[in-house]
């Protein structure tokens, strides 16, 4: 079954002749800037819809997501049902596949045809209704709010039932209004429009179950902002809302882990992206790790080739490389380094490599050919594997009109606590097969990994 | 609360507001008040001889209140905020390299970390990468 799906896909890239797969080569634009703006070819093989996959797009984006630019956002296509129904439903485009966050969210106005029903957290021991959940889920800077919600998450041929998700507030006249304690959270940037996201909505299936975890459970936020508040049901004010605890079922759930089967993490295969880029790029993200056992499944067999570099999990002793590998670049040992689809390119310090004028993007004059050691993350000495990338000239890449951009890299500017970090953003994905399984399931009961 | 710029004294207040254990690392010329939260969290206030916070950092499962953490420089962080103008897609990390204040954080599934402190209250002979 394997090799005849991979004949088909060789046959059509063949077909197209733009290339993909590691050994291909692929239209490769060159120059730019003197005769306007150039675009990169379209890089599309066959997908074959499956019992456990998706397809998965790098393009500009929402249609209404209008004037930025965008670089290296991967889009999936979800569904999003009231639970039980297969009629009341609503196909959302554009929602960004991230795995450096957890839980679906999306753009309230992309589901109000739909009646989800609320997390409900308690009863008002007065009127007897319900006290719902909202949620305010901050970013670095930036974050989301909007109210809680039940619903069925198509992904797929793959549906997760009955899990919580987020919707994100975009209509400004909506009650509750965001309270005060999350537009600080929010560092005063609520993103509640395509156009501040860059999608109408996100995916987030990343290495662990959860999208908060202790203190929601606690309830105890006198450290940080309130992310869970109780609500009256249909409150008109947040003076009527209060700090919520809330167990771990009822919190924004990783909804690959809430798959029946295909649940313990995801393979990702982008094609090859060559030179200045491409103006789209598909890609396959196939649910589960080794848990197709026939062809109506897509493979996602753990390949005999695959290295697999291990994530930290000792957070009490080890804090940097908690939910991180370890990178050695440039003779540096970097714990605190990840893979992450949600991160739009490859971001480290090289003080050797030059940036872009009045930008921390990197500018080099000439394409760099560098390379790294991956390797776990509580111990660096174990399973290092060395990974070659490329490094372009940022605003060679941007005066394409392309959206996909292997060679994107700049300056990770922010070496804070935990020391220097290596994001290895999407760039990394072009051209492999990498697997990120998920925490405590089945595979990663000790913790989670990556391969590829 | 204890903040940036603050007195020391104030991060007595934290440990009780945050049901935290607190412990003192003396280094000299100034302390390391490192508070540990229930969940190992950890939120460390440096403060000179003279009893001013000139650092705060932090290492948890969760998105610190900044501002409370900032104190009076938490202005000049909004506003570079905002200086930073509007951008598609998801944001990872941060830097803002004031004149007086810097402030370097990064988020990941939820871990959070970073630094923040002004030039004008470091120690002489302190090299701000020796803030953990």
């Amino acid at each position: 079954m394997f090799k005849g799906l991979l004949s088909i896909l060789v046959a059509a890239v063949l077909l197209l002749g733009c290339g993909g797969g590691e050994n291909s080569s692929v239209t490769t634009i060159t120059g730019g800037g003197q005769q306007g703006p150039q675009a990169g070819p379209v890089i599309r093989a066959a997908f074959v819809a499956l019992d456990n996959n998706l397809e998965v797009v790098v393009d500009a984006g929402p249609t209404d997501g209008f004037s930025l630019a965008q670089a290296n956002i991967l889009y999936a296509t979800v569904t999003v049902c009231e639970p039980g129904s297969s009629f009341n439903c609503q196909t959302i485009d554009h929602i960004q596949v991230d795995t450096g966050s957890v839980g679906l969210r999306v753009l309230a106005s992309k589901v109000k045809a739909l009646n989800l029903p609320s997390v409900e957290l308690a009863t008002d021991a007065v009127n007897g209704r319900p006290i719902v959940a909202h949620e305010c889920y901050p970013f670095v800077i930036g974050g989301l709010w909007g109210p809680n919600k039940v619903a069925d998450v198509g992904l797929g041929k793959q549906w997760a039932t009955r899990i919580p998700i987020q919707l994100i507030q975009d209509d400004a006249a909506a009650l509750p209004a965001v309270p005060q304690d999350c537009t600080d959270a929010a560092d005063e940037k609520i993103l509640s429009s395509a156009s501040t996201l860059g999608s109408n909505g996100i995916l987030g299936i990343g290495s662990v179950t959860l999208d908060c975890g202790h203190i929601c459970v606690l309830g105890d936020y006198s450290n940080s902002y309130v992310q869970y508040w109780a609500c009256p049901q249909d409150a008109i004010s947040t003076v009527n809302c209060q700090a919520a605890a809330i167990p771990a079922n009822f919190q924004v759930f990783n909804p690959v882990a809430a798959l029946p089967q295909h649940n313990n993490g995801v393979v990702l295969t982008l094609p090859a992206v060559d030179g200045l880029g491409a103006s789209k790029v598909y890609g396959e993200l196939i649910f589960g790790i080794n848990t197709s056992s026939s062809s109506a499944s897509s493979n996602n067999q753990l390949a005999a080739t695959a290295r697999r570099v291990n994530l930290g999990v000792d957070w009490q002793n080890n804090f940097a490389s908690y939910l991180n590998v370890t990178t050695q670049f440039n003779g540096a040992t970097i714990a605190n380094s990840y893979l992450d689809t949600g991160t739009n390119a490859l971001f480290f310090t090289d003080t050797g490599i030059t940036n872009c004028l009045g930008s921390t993007w990197f500018c080099p004059k000439d394409l760099l050919h560098l390379s790294a050691v991956l390797s776990d993350g509580d111990n660096p000495a174990q399973n290092k594997t060395t990974v070659a990338f490329d490094v372009g000239n940022a605003d060679s890449l941007f005066s394409t009109t392309n959206t996909a951009f292997p060679l994107l890299a700049g300056t990770y500017t922010a070496a804070a606590a935990s020391g220097p970090s290596f994001s290895w953003g999407l760039p990394f994905f072009y051209g492999r097969r990498t697997y990120l399984s998920i925490w405590q399931q089945a595979g990663a009961e000790n913790g989670p990994w990556y391969a590829f | 609360m204890a903040a940036l710029g603050e007195a020391q004294s104030s991060t007595h207040v934290d440990s009780m507001r945050m049901a935290a254990r607190r412990h003192i690392d003396q280094k000299g010329v100034y302390a390391v008040h490192r508070l540990t939260m229930q969940d190992g969290s950890q939120v460390l206030e440096y403060a000179s001889s003279g009893g001013v916070v000139f650092a705060v950092s932090w290492k948890t499962q969760y998105k610190p209140n900044v501002a409370a953490l900032l104190g009076s420089s938490y202005p000049s962080y909004a506003v570079a905020v905002r200086a930073q103008g509007q951008r598609g897609g998801i944001q990872r990390h941060f830097l803002h390299e004031g004149s007086d204040l810097v402030v370097k954080s990064h988020a990941h599934l939820n871990v959070f970390s970073g630094v923040a402190y002004r030039r004008s209250l470091l120690p002489a002979g302190l090299r701000p990468d020796q803030i953990e």
